[in-house]
């Protein structure tokens, strides 16, 4: 290893360091005041222990031995999948949990971490076949199939993680621009029917972007045309909708428009935020996290309690952390000679990245209330293990840069 | 040295650079946001984070007590009642609270619905019982709010009444201590302010009060009052009276060593739990409010000025005229027709002849300068509203009569107290002391402001002081008072009667008087001055050897019983004085159970409780008063330090298990 190597992992080891303290420091906070004691504080510890030791395991076994055994991870995680469904414990409405003593483990968490090593085999195996329609279709059934599972159960935040793992992993493979558009496309479509002017823009965007990078007229027009009946079909299917499933719907996306539930919460967080100023309040002093207006202070708004207490001074630092990770984590997978690592790497980057701007963006209220958590920060074991163990396999890469 | 690696295609270069673009967007727009929550908005955010979590209400203090030189209770103010509060923009499910309220509270679902739409505060209810108070308060309805509502009550009843005074329906004093101390009594509203969590739950408050000022603090008053002796007068001067026809009475009783008024009663009485029930003449404090002619009791002032001017001596004879005789535009007649009386017999036997003659030794400025010696004409500034400086013609206005009329205590003004304070001045060897009636006034943290007595000056030498008392034990032996001659003490004295003065047609009635008496005993070592007046007298004379004398008499025996028990020769039944001991001993707890007649548990909220009688706490040390309550079931509010001083309800009362009852307890300063 180089010394500028060294150096590099050396910020990205500081920017995970800086994200647990922030974490610890939350959550002793918000368990401060609550007659649990530093119960939480005392469990996220356990946890950070417990998750580094799982990455040390991880970071000594060679990369090539998850390369080999992805496919059985797969398939094991994709059964732990189905188990959960029948046996597992539910919460708040989701039946996600198994519960093994007072211990509870998310299956769904590890599936994610499955799902990306068996994507990043499937594609470096196959550099020759990137343009081709069976390797994208195949990578699109390994990813719906946990994504499908975990809809059931049913968690709307952590499925969504799967179709973004799996954009940027084919993204970073290098497949065909057709594939992405597919891919981005109806999204687009469905996200701007309500709106016909923005409609028609983001259409022209695609249809440009479509036109530059795909370069045959056919599927140009297949792409406009799959986009066009994404857009008719979107309003007549919401007009069929029952009037409750609307407001679940119109809730998730624009929570205002439910002021005692989601938007409670939204806007509980945005007070926390913004009552915390450019310096904060102090720690323990966050009145809105110590008196408990805050909900879910340690858990998925666990950025607005220490925003509050920390300020915007604070917050930066948090922002900056991710920074960094985001830039030495992409750094890492652009070294690595080995698709394989390379394309771990930018996996682990892309979900962790990806959930922690969910999160964030969710308590400033610029994204629904997803309820994912901010990974290395929020409270939760399997959370905190399953990012520890993503972190291993990122810092495995790190270390087997120069392997083909 | 590079190891050679396959170069990526600039469609991937493509990619990553998108990657970061994409992450850098998002990025921005969080960043944007935070700045905007924190640092552009963050008053807003702030305001509404503190509408949330800080909460502030206005908690009514108790109005100050108003005591007796020793700390029993005369005014207190009971927390029995609350008001209910509402505030419509703490609840969000006004319908379900006002069903749940109509199980407490006297009102319709629609009455209370429709209160609860007044923003941004409403009191939805009154007097709720503690009882319905904590029902409610269990029941954690969000927006209600509770305040104690403060009512004044008089444990002692009519004691001293007209000192204590009374409030109206707001606390607001109206008369006696309670108008002139009412600044300091009352208690301003403390804004307290508080943490409020998540639940509504309150968590602990922040009290901010303005503790620098003097008034608004809720002092309590302690009067120069003795309750003991309060009491002894009050029905003294009844019994004396029963039976009786007059217009009003009263009898005060004052140290004449340090001018404090131990007692006044006067009648008719009133009850200031229930002041409606009489008009404003009997419930203001009238022996300090209002003038009258003091007629001949009057006459020590003229004999003391003779004697210390020594314009006459003891004996010099003085020719009385044998009842009629004429001055500048009056005749004066006495009661009996005398020839040649010494200055003694002329004091004695009341002649008026005789002092008026006494007097015209004296020139008429000296004369007058006498009177307001004796603190006649000017305000005696006891701490009550209202009261009278009487009216002492100047020099400049005398005409014929005017000194023969003063001389024998016509037409001259001036109130009760003033003529007490007189023979006050006599009976202590020629001082004239302030009176006082506000004897401390205790501040919230203890901290107490007491008033010592105040000599005003020396006016008789304690030679002519002492003749004084010698010719005024003449008066009761031999003279117009005997009839209030105790067997065995000697008793100094001299009776009065006046002309009642017309104050609608501005001249005397004609067959209307005021009789009254004033004195002091033993004379030989004065404890007590006492002055009795009854006013307009209508049947078994007039005269205040008659009427005021033997009133006295009943009234000093039954304090001489009561605090010199030695002094009394021994009495020849026995066992009458006995069982009067008995009586005596047992006052406190009788009185204290009449009085509870005031104070009528709610007798359907309590229906079901149990109750058992309160027990005696005075004298108890305030841990021990609270662990006998604890163990008897019932709660306490304690207030204070050291032995109990007052307890509400009154001993022997049946009260409710459960009950909160109030302790007050004083440290040993007011402890005699």
């Amino acid at each position: 290893m180089s010394r500028k190597g060294m150096f590099s992992d050396l910020w990205l080891v500081l920017a995970v360091l800086a994200l647990l303290a922030v974490g610890l420091l939350s959550n002793y906070s918000t368990s401060y005041g609550e007659n649990t004691g530093l119960f939480h504080f005392q469990r996220q510890l356990f946890w950070i222990g417990m998750g580094t030791g799982i990455a040390l395991v991880i970071l000594s076994v060679p990369l090539r031995f998850f390369e080999m055994t992805a496919y059985i991870f797969y398939g094991l995680s994709v059964l732990s999948l189905i188990l959960v469904l029948a046996i597992g414990a539910t919460h708040k409405g989701a039946t996600s949990w198994f519960e093994i003593g007072s211990v509870q483990l998310q299956p769904s968490e590890f599936a994610k971490i499955a799902t990306l090593l068996a994507l990043a085999r499937l594609l470096a195996e196959h550099p020759k076949d990137l343009d081709r329609f069976w390797l994208f279709a195949t990578a699109c059934v390994i990813t719906v199939v946990p994504m499908g599972l975990i809809l059931v159960q049913p968690d709307l935040g952590t499925a969504l993680i799967y179709p973004v793992l799996l954009f940027v992993m084919l993204l970073w493979a290098g497949v065909a621009p057709l594939y992405l558009l597919l891919m981005v496309m109806p999204v687009a479509a469905v996200l701007t029917s309500w709106s016909v002017p923005l409609h028609v823009i983001t259409l022209l965007v695609f249809g440009a972007i479509a036109f530059f990078t795909v370069r045959r007229i056919p599927f140009v027009g297949g792409l406009v045309g799959l986009f066009l009946f994404f857009g008719t079909i979107t309003p007549k299917l919401w007009s069929k909708l029952e009037p409750h499933q609307q407001r679940r719907i119109t809730t998730f996306l624009n929570p205002e428009a439910d002021p005692l539930g989601a938007a409670y919460q939204l806007i509980q967080s945005k007070i926390a935020i913004g009552s915390g100023g450019i310096t904060g309040k102090g720690f323990l002093n966050g009145t809105q996290t110590q008196l408990q207006f805050l909900p879910e202070g340690h858990n998925d708004f666990v950025f607005a309690a220490f925003a509050e207490e920390w300020g915007f001074i604070g917050a930066v630092v948090v922002v900056l952390a991710f920074l960094t990770f985001y830039y030495r984590g992409v750094a890492v997978a652009t070294k690595c000679h080995a698709s394989f690592h390379s394309l771990v790497a930018i996996g682990v980057v892309g979900t962790i990245i990806f959930q922690a701007l969910t999160n964030l963006l969710m308590t400033v209220g610029l994204m629904p209330v997803t309820g994912l958590p901010l990974p290395l920060v929020s409270y939760g074991g399997s959370s905190m293990l399953a990012s520890l163990a993503l972190l291993g396999l990122l810092f495995s890469a790190a270390l087997r840069w120069r392997q083909y | 040295m590079n190891i050679p690696r396959p170069t990526k295609p600039a469609s991937v270069k493509n990619r990553e650079r998108f990657l970061v673009i994409a992450f850098l967007f998002f990025v921005a727009a969080f960043a944007a946001r935070l700045a905007q929550l924190q640092i552009f908005e963050q008053e807003r955010w702030r305001a509404l984070a503190d509408d949330q979590t800080r909460g502030a209400k206005e908690e009514a203090l108790p109005r100050g007590e108003i005591r007796d030189r020793s700390g029993h209770a005369l005014a207190v103010t009971l927390p029995l009642t609350y008001a209910v509060g509402f505030r419509p923009k703490d609840c969000a499910a006004k319908d379900s609270v006002a069903q749940i309220l109509t199980e407490y509270l006297p009102y319709s679902y629609e009455t209370l619905r429709k209160k609860m739409d007044i923003t941004p505060f409403t009191y939805l209810s009154r007097k709720v019982d503690w009882l319905k108070k904590d029902l409610i308060e269990e029941r954690r309805l969000p927006g209600i709010e509770f305040y104690r509502e403060a009512r004044r009550g008089y444990p002692e009843g009519s004691a001293a009444a007209t000192i204590v005074g009374f409030t109206d329906i707001q606390g607001k004093g109206q008369e006696g201590i309670e108008l002139s101390l009412d600044k300091l009594l009352h208690a301003d509203p403390v804004k307290a302010e508080f943490w409020r969590d998540a639940r509504t739950n309150t968590v602990p408050a922040v009290m901010s009060s303005d503790m620098e000022s003097l008034t608004g603090v809720g002092a309590h008053a302690y009067l120069t009052i003795d309750l003991s002796l309060q009491r002894v007068l009050d029905r003294a001067l009844a019994q004396a009276l029963d039976g009786r026809v007059y217009e009003k009475a009263c009898a005060i009783l004052v140290d004449p060593w340090t001018g404090d008024i131990m007692a006044l009663a006067t009648l008719p009485t009133f009850d200031p739990n229930h002041p409606g029930d009489v008009s404003d003449t009997t419930r203001k404090c009238w022996p300090f409010t209002d003038i009258y002619d003091p007629g001949s009791v009057f006459k020590i002032v003229t004999v003391s000025a003779a004697l210390q001017e020594e314009a006459v001596s003891r004996s010099t004879m003085i020719d009385c005229e044998g009842g009629s005789y004429s001055v500048p535009g009056k005749v004066i007649h006495d009661a009996h027709g005398y020839g040649e009386l010494s200055v003694d017999e002329v004091l004695a036997k009341s002649s008026n002849i005789g002092c008026a003659k006494i007097a015209s030794r004296l020139p008429v400025q000296t004369f007058y300068d006498w009177i307001r010696k004796f603190g006649f004409g000017a305000r005696c500034d006891i701490g009550l509203s209202g009261e009278t400086a009487g009216i002492v013609p100047r020099p400049d206005n005398w005409m014929g009569p005017t000194r023969a009329n003063l001389a024998m205590g016509q037409g001259v003004s001036v109130n009760v107290l003033q003529m007490t304070m007189a023979f006050a001045t006599i009976a202590n060897g020629g001082t004239l002391m302030q009176p006082r009636l506000i004897k401390a006034i205790e501040f919230p943290g203890e901290e107490v402001f007491e008033y010592s007595p105040a000599p005003l000056r020396r006016v008789l030498t304690p030679e002519v002081a002492s003749n004084l008392t010698q010719m005024l034990e003449l008066v009761v032996e031999e003279g117009t008072g005997k009839a209030a001659k105790i067997e065995g003490v000697k008793l100094a004295g001299k009776t009065g009667t006046a002309q009642k003065v017309n104050l609608a047609e501005k001249c005397y009635y004609e067959k209307r008087f005021v009789s009254s008496f004033g004195g002091f005993f033993p004379s030989d070592d004065p404890k007590y001055v006492l002055m009795v007046v009854v006013d307009d007298p209508r049947d078994g004379g007039y005269y205040g050897g008659q009427i005021a004398a033997p009133v006295f008499k009943t009234v000093a025996e039954e304090i001489l019983a009561l605090r010199f028990p030695e002094k009394l020769p021994p009495p020849k039944k026995i066992e009458e004085l006995a069982s009067k001991e008995e009586e005596k001993a047992s006052e406190i707890d009788s009185s204290e159970t009449d009085s509870a007649e005031v104070f009528v548990f709610d007798s359907l909220l309590y229906a079901n409780v149990p109750k058992i009688p309160m027990p005696q706490l005075s004298g108890l040390p305030l841990r021990i008063a609270a662990s006998t309550l604890r163990d008897l079931g019932l709660g306490a509010q304690l207030l204070g330090n050291g032995r109990v001083t007052s307890q509400f309800p009154p001993a022997g009362l049946l009260v409710p298990v459960g009950y909160a009852c109030e302790v007050q307890a004083t440290s040993a300063l007011f402890a005699q």
